[in-house]
């Protein structure tokens, strides 16, 4: 048989950014709940380059291609520059709230694809009825 | 640890907790602002919330907490009341080190935090809703 998800180019590419995303969506909590600790260093992920470049690597399949993709890891990096006086943390909530609606922006957009990836397959296996 | 899936609500909900904690002290010094009597003896002294990044024993987010609760050591408030039962030998009264202004600010830098959390749990849940959508495709 055919293993047609473990040869889903797209299905991998959406799992690894809703992945990423949803560490990006805990570490933004995690910045925001320190938004008054002395000396907290803010968190983020360095993602999009990593997946960039797994969707562009040469592969000899699909199948390659979403190996590639399944390797994908949110680098987690710490922002060393503290916000406005070292007293305080190196939080600046107003940039947290937006870097949280693009994320939640983001995570919508993906969950939206894996859907619509999921009615596919499903209107595949029901042979185009419903 | 155990629910690693609601990682990001327990942290969401740590901030909350904070904050609250923050803001009852805030109220506690507002409402002493005045306070001559303590059951420790002596005016009462402005509160202060230290605030502590948590991680786990791997250095994964687990939040923030209140570590401790300090004393403010400033100077006290003296005011000449010689009439006052808590006077001293030269007629002034040692008012607690509270700056009811100081606290307001203190007050409105903990509530805009303590909103921005609770925005915060709000994303992760309708992120955890959008996804039980996406199973019922």
């Amino acid at each position: 048989m055919v293993d047609v998800l473990g040869r889903d180019v797209t299905l991998a590419a959406l799992a690894a950014s809703q992945s990423a995303l949803d560490r990006r969506l805990e570490l933004l909590a995690q910045n925001i709940a320190n938004v008054n600790t002395p000396g907290y260093k803010r968190r983020d992920v360095d993602f999009t380059a990593e997946l960039a470049a797994a969707l562009d690597a040469p592969a000899d399949s699909r199948g390659e291609r979403v190996s590639n993709l399944g390797q994908v890891v949110a680098r987690e990096i710490v922002e060393e520059q503290l916000f406005l006086r070292p007293d305080l943390g190196g939080v600046d909530l107003d940039r947290e709230m937006a870097e949280l609606a693009k994320t939640q922006l983001r995570l919508a957009a993906t969950n939206q694809l894996l859907y619509k990836k999921i009615r596919q397959y499903r209107s595949v296996i029901k042979e185009g009825r419903i | 640890m155990s629910d690693e899936l609601f990682d990001g609500l327990n942290i969401a909900a740590s901030g909350l907790t904070a904050h609250r904690q923050w803001m009852d002290l805030i109220a506690g010094n507002i409402a002493n602002a005045n306070t001559t009597r303590t059951p420790e003896g002596g005016p009462f002294r402005r509160q202060l919330a230290v605030f502590m990044e948590m991680t786990d024993d791997s250095g994964r987010s687990r939040g923030v907490k209140v570590q401790q609760q300090i004393e403010d050591d400033s100077e006290l408030r003296k005011v000449y009341e010689p009439q006052h039962p808590d006077a001293d030998a030269e007629g002034y009264v040692s008012y607690p080190n509270v700056n009811v202004v100081a606290e307001m600010v203190d007050l409105i830098a903990a509530s805009r935090a303590y909103e921005a959390n609770a925005t915060t749990l709000e994303a992760l849940k309708s992120n955890f809703m959008r996804a039980l959508q996406t199973l019922q495709a």
